[in-house]
């Protein structure tokens, strides 16, 4: 069975949609559930991992390296779950957590201000003019947050498929989404499963790392893992170290290939 | 039901199709292993094969146009593509065109012979893979 990851514009049904794409295919259908496993196998406060994803990026509010942390162990427990096949997982950002598996169906839910703004007026009591306000509000902050945590705004991009929520409502964006994953593309292959297992690895790796650096990039190809990550110039040496002891026995894991970039010197050239 | 399957095996670097041709053959398989796919493409004209493996990327023909043929052919055969070259796009667009899997390079033995197991599972015929 495949996957699916789904992101939403807010005020679009998108939890509703996803119970009931995962109701007609069969599948398990997560979310809070991703947080919560998150929480208990880190060690964070779950309060913690919504803010990353869910607060406005602001000078006193949670830094972008503690934001960054937060997603590697999201995406760590995403990706462990993903290893087996079935799931339906919405969430912000669902999307862009676990990217270049073939048989996990990407989907992003849309509507117009319009049609957000009535679900605004009925769920929340605003007025037409503060509902207007809020979606714009809703979606800049989407766009904010994920700047800090992609580096980029991921809002727009990386879907298999985008479905209007205002046009199909929840029956029909629900068949959309569950048409569209029945299709032969996505069906598990060997190399599906095995890009899944080494995605998995990665960001497990990751996890582990990111207390060193927020930004250290994991990539795990045929047993070989890559690990690029950035160090002061005097701890570059021992960061080194330190990744290659931590990474150190762990199945799947025949070669391990570590850079540490100067960070001075990284910082130097944005200046 | 236990039984042989015909397999045909394509790929340019000689080295893989004759393994492969053992692998398969002690899996009780009858192997016919190419590495010219214009021979390899005769060939299928000729003969019905349960399962074809094919390689991508070999010059002026690539495997998905060897799948094509297979089908038009025989679509009861079952088409399992390998390549170095896996990437996303190209293995959906393997399974979509009909392809039963898709195995990217390298592979051990025990992993092609577990695929030939599926694929002949699903023509109705059990093979060991042990």
């Amino acid at each position: 069975m495949s996957s699916i990851l789904i992101s939403s514009q807010s005020f679009t049904s998108a939890r509703d949609i996803a119970r009931r794409a995962a109701q007609m295919l069969d599948y398990r259908h997560v979310d809070e559930e991703v947080f919560s496993a998150a929480s208990a196998r880190f060690d964070v406060q779950q309060v913690k991992l919504r803010e990353a994803f869910e607060r406005e990026p602001s000078m006193f509010g949670m830094s972008g390296a503690t934001r960054k942390r937060m997603l590697a162990y999201l995406q760590a427990t995403l990706s462990a779950m993903l290893l087996e096949d079935g799931l339906v997982y919405s969430g912000p950002h669902a999307h862009a957590l676990v990217t270049g598996v073939s048989h996990v169906l990407r989907v992003k839910l849309v509507a117009s201000a319009a049609h957000r703004s009535a679900a605004i007026i009925r769920d929340e009591g605003l007025s037409p003019k503060k509902a207007i306000r809020r979606v714009a509000t809703d979606d800049e902050r989407a766009r904010a947050i994920s700047e800090v945590l992609f580096g980029k705004d991921v809002s727009e991009e990386g879907f298999d498929l985008v479905v209007d929520v205002g046009e199909s409502e929840v029956d029909g964006a629900a068949e959309a989404i569950a048409g569209a994953v029945r299709e032969k593309r996505y069906v598990p292959m060997s190399f599906s499963k095995k890009v899944m297992r080494e995605v998995e690895l990665a960001h497990r790796l990751r996890s582990l790392l990111v207390d060193l650096d927020a930004d250290a990039a994991v990539e795990v190809v045929d047993g070989g893992v890559n690990v690029r990550a950035h160090a002061p110039g005097s701890k570059r040496v021992k960061t080194a170290g330190t990744i290659e002891q931590r990474l150190h026995g762990i199945d799947g894991i025949e070669q391990v290939h570590v850079q540490v970039f100067d960070n001075d010197l990284t910082s130097a050239g944005r200046r | 039901m236990s039984g042989s399957l015909d397999v045909l095996v394509l790929d340019d670097e000689p080295l893989v199709g004759k393994r492969l041709k053992v692998v398969l053959t002690k899996m009780g398989c009858e192997v016919e292993a190419f590495d010219d796919p214009m021979a390899a493409l005769v060939r299928i004209d000729e003969k019905e094969f349960d399962i074809v493996i094919t390689d991508v990327v070999m010059g002026e023909v690539d495997g998905l146009q060897v799948l094509d043929r297979v089908q038009h052919k025989s679509p009861r055969s079952k088409v399992i593509i390998i390549t170095a070259y896996a990437m996303m796009a190209m293995a959906r667009k393997a399974m979509e065109k009909g392809a039963f899997d898709f195995v990217a390079k390298p592979f051990v033995p025990s992993e092609m012979r577990s695929v030939v197991a599926r694929a002949a599972h699903a023509l109705g015929v059990e093979l060991e893979t042990s």
